[in-house]
């Protein structure tokens, strides 16, 4: 999507400006840009943990990739004729250009026994097929141009994922990317998604809290995300992105606010139940 | 405003849902995108402004005086899920112009909230007994998640349409996108005719 920064609309002189939570970024065109369903092929699937299935997607040729933080709808036929649809953001960092194939995405979900659409994702093979469109959202995406503090409830970490793992890659280039910090809270070691990738990092980036129970030797006791826990983790400028349940959402971006952070400066979203 | 998956498996489709929609049944879910604001209704106001003959301000107890009206209905979420059946309590966006007085030029409004979010709507979608500035659910105090102590109401779009934390009204005479649509959804958000994304 073209996100380029326009000026602001002009509003009726005379009057206050009307408030804004930022610049004007998109005039849609008049003729729309609507983004058609596609078929995805599933290239590899994976375990997170006993809730939580990654799945890796080859889109068609020429697809549009996503900005870390955007997200997928996934579409599947009802019994009655009529479509259910979820969004799914993606945790991988944007794939590179393919001469000979689509880039590339992971979605990790989470299984809702009686849910519609995840049973579904969960039963996929490598070879199965899926119809999605996307990438949408244009808030919640991090561009890599601003020091960011990511701080992830349960299944909220998928999107800031696909930031962290952005910036890793950008680590390795010259000049590198403003910096990072992912904090994760999980209520026990078996609830983390990405468990190894995160455990072995060996940038000081992330910090994984435990609100249950904590690993043995764990320096922090199991308890909620705190001031503290935050505190030492803030970053001047940073945007702040946080994401997971309402509960978890309201709890963490308060604590952002108290601890001095402009409200303007976090972004919040929330997950399901939906 | 993604979402992961939730219970609505159902045989037959109540002839309420719009299109890919599905019923929330007793649940409410909160998705928005900024941190929820503190307000307080003691200095808390609400203004309609712009073109009109006369802008207006009204305090938490001032709206309340106004003639009551309440809407009992469905309401439908982009992220997929509607609720049907359900209670608002409030005041008519049309009581609230006709306080202000409307001048022949208002085409559009922008709804803003305290946070800084706005939402745009042609004037014709928030007339006619179609919009509500509310501050009851099901009888009840409207609660903060949920956009209290007043939002918009304007149950026959797309719920992100329906501004929580509402602060504001302005008469305009030109469309001006609001966060979201300026932000990869649709202008309108029309329900039944699936107008969820650019281009839908």
């Amino acid at each position: 999507m073209t996100d380029d920064d326009l000026p602001p609309l002009p509003s009726l002189p005379d009057l206050p400006p009307l408030p804004s939570l930022g610049p004007v970024v998109r005039r849609v065109p008049p003729t729309g840009a609507r983004r058609v369903w596609q078929t995805a092929v599933v290239v590899d699937v994976r375990s997170e943990t006993a809730q939580a299935r990654t799945v890796r997607l080859r889109l068609p040729p020429g697809s549009e990739t996503h900005v870390p933080g955007q997200h997928w709808v996934v579409r599947v036929p009802r019994d009655d004729g009529s479509w259910a649809q979820r969004s799914y953001s993606a945790a991988s960092a944007p794939d590179r250009q393919h001469a000979t194939r689509g880039p590339e995405i992971e979605l990790t979900v989470e299984l809702i026994e009686d849910g519609e659409l995840s049973p579904v994702l969960h039963a996929l093979d490598v070879g199965s097929t899926v119809t999605l469109r996307g990438p949408f959202g244009g808030w919640f995406l991090w561009r890599g141009d601003t020091p960011a503090l990511l701080v992830g409830g349960g299944s909220g970490v998928v999107p800031l994922m696909a930031m962290y793992r952005s910036w890793r890659r950008a680590r390795s280039s010259s000049g590198g990317p403003p910096p990072l910090r992912l904090v994760v809270s999980v209520r026990t070691p078996a609830d983390l998604y990405y468990r190894d990738e995160l455990l072995a990092d060996d940038t000081g980036a992330v910090t994984v809290v435990h609100t249950r129970a904590a690993p043995e030797g764990d320096p922090r006791p199991a308890g909620r995300l705190d001031a503290a826990t935050l505190r030492p983790l803030l970053l001047p400028g940073a945007t702040c992105y946080v994401c997971g349940s309402t509960g978890f959402a309201e709890h963490a971006s308060r604590l952002l606010v108290d601890l001095g952070v402009p409200a303007a400066d976090v972004r919040v979203e929330r997950f399901g139940p939906s | 405003m993604p979402v992961f998956d939730h219970v609505g498996r159902r045989r037959s489709r109540d002839p309420r849902l719009p299109p890919g929609q599905y019923d929330v049944g007793g649940g409410f879910p909160v998705l928005t995108a900024e941190v929820s604001p503190r307000i307080d209704t003691a200095t808390w106001s609400l203004r309609v402004d712009g073109l009109v003959d006369g802008a207006r301000t009204w305090t938490w107890e001032q709206l309340r005086a106004l003639p009551r009206s309440r809407y009992e209905g469905d309401i439908h979420c982009v992220t997929t899920w509607s609720k049907l059946g359900t209670a608002f309590g409030g005041v008519s966006v049309d009581a609230l112009l006709a306080e202000v007085g409307l001048q022949a030029e208002a085409t559009h409004v922008v709804a803003w909230s305290v946070t800084g979010y706005t939402t745009n709507l042609p004037l014709e979608h928030v007339t006619g007994g179609r919009a509500w500035v509310v501050w009851e659910h099901e009888g009840k105090p409207l609660p903060p998640e949920h956009g209290g102590p007043v939002r918009l109401l304007v149950p026959h779009l797309y719920f992100w349409k329906s501004a929580k934390w509402l602060g504001g009204l302005r008469l305009l005479d030109h469309d001006e996108p609001g966060f979201w649509e300026t932000r990869g959804y649709h202008a309108l958000g029309d329900p039944w005719t699936e107008q969820r994304y650019d281009g839908d």
